[in-house]
């Protein structure tokens, strides 16, 4: 347990100081390509998603780690990510967004991350399992589930055309243009490599995977509800240091505050929260487990989640804000 | 030169204070000042990036934790 202490709770610590820092939420990085064409915080994602690749890549080559794709249980990644992605919209943030801002001392975040808990801890475990269950049930074949599989290239031919077109957009972006944070290349230079550290963290307790926040928020509601030490593991310890790297960032840049919306506004954040533990939790991932890790891992199920994420935060963008 | 309209967003959440902005500029003209108050950061950061990419003239002052940004429609 210390080990795992050990060896999860800084990387948190360090997610939510850039997190924080970097002004990283991708609800928002996904809604301004739609409301306002801009792109920036959507290139700090992308960034993020190329370096971590890059490296995760590298290493598995080396011998060091093991990189395997998802299964690709592909209504679940359509159904899921689309139910989390409105859900982010009245949630006010996305997983990992909602849980950086806990630090902040934004209560209706806090508001959101009891719903996301209790809406994975349901879908895990309880009252929602039956719906999960069956969209889980159809699942195209285990070696269709990578992106090389799915196209039929090599592995290597698909990194190159995602990094090195990724890079290539990237580069031809406009100068970053900043007004209280970091900028966009340092956010997501900070955070591709946060996720590329997280695998080789996991490693040396033989867990094979990144970031993710949608298992480890459900295993601290399992541990809390039920006592079950057993569930606690790097996630859990990883996702608890997250608020408070981002409650030290917040501090030393003189903007941690408490603050708090409507108390209706704070009622859809409970109502987006529990969507986005359900969609998450039989998507298989969230917008870290899937966008970040996932793509990562050149899983096609990640990517397919992904997709549906981004028209689902469009969509409750336009039904819940713009259509008023 | 008219009075500046001030929209003071500090309770509002993501995706709220962007979009607001938006609405109350879509009704305004060339010339028209708005002063947004925020306390956000990150609806700073949208609010102030999708007015320059606009054209209009944007400027961002933090007064302790709150922000405030002045915006001259072009």
């Amino acid at each position: 347990m210390i080990k795992i202490l050990a060896l999860g709770l800084p990387v948190g610590l360090v997610l939510g100081y850039a997190l924080q820092r970097g002004r990283f939420c991708m609800y928002t990085a996904f809604r301004d390509l739609l409301i306002s064409r801009d792109a920036t915080l959507f290139r700090a994602y992308i960034l993020a998603l190329i370096i971590q690749m890059a490296i995760i890549h590298g290493l598995d080559a080396a011998g060091f780690l093991t990189v395997r794709h998802f299964a690709f249980t592909w209504l679940a990644a359509i159904v899921g990510g689309s139910i989390f992605g409105v859900g982010i919209t009245l949630a006010g943030g996305c997983s990992s967004g909602s849980w950086y801002r806990v630090g902040e001392g934004m209560v209706g975040s806090w508001v959101a991350v009891m719903g996301y808990g209790l809406g994975v801890a349901a879908t895990f475990w309880g009252a929602l399992r039956p719906a999960a269950g069956y969209l889980i049930s159809f699942e195209a074949p285990y070696d269709m589930g990578s992106l090389q599989g799915l196209t039929g290239l090599p592995k290597w031919a698909v990194l190159a055309i995602l990094i090195g077109g990724g890079g290539i957009w990237l580069a031809r972006a406009p100068r970053p243009k900043v007004f209280t944070g970091w900028p966009w290349t340092k956010a997501g230079a900070a955070i591709g490599l946060i996720a590329a550290l997280a695998w080789v963290s996991s490693a040396f307790i033989g867990r094979n995977y990144g970031l993710s926040f949608t298992g480890p928020t459900g295993s601290l509601v399992r541990y809390i509800t039920t006592g079950q030490i057993s569930a606690v593991g790097w996630g859990t310890w990883m996702i608890m240091g997250v608020p408070l790297g981002a409650f030290i960032a917040a501090s030393w840049s003189g903007e941690f505050k408490w603050r708090a919306p409507a108390p209706d506004r704070m009622v859809k954040q409970l109502i987006g929260g529990i969507m986005m533990g359900f969609g998450a939790a039989t998507a298989g991932g969230c917008n870290i487990g899937h966008s970040l890790t996932g793509i990562g891992a050149l899983s096609a199920t990640s990517l397919l989640a992904t997709i549906f994420i981004i028209l689902g935060s469009w969509l409750g963008t336009y039904l819940f804000f713009m259509r008023r | 030169m008219s009075e500046p309209t001030t929209l003071d967003l500090k309770g509002e959440i993501c995706p709220d204070p962007l979009i607001q902005v938006q609405d109350a500029m879509k009704k305004g003209g060339a010339g028209d000042c708005f002063v947004v108050l925020l306390v956000y950061p990150l609806a700073v950061e949208n609010v102030a990036r999708w007015a320059e990419a606009e054209g209009h003239a944007v400027d961002v002052a933090q007064k302790g934790s709150e922000w405030e940004i002045r915006i001259a429609m072009a």
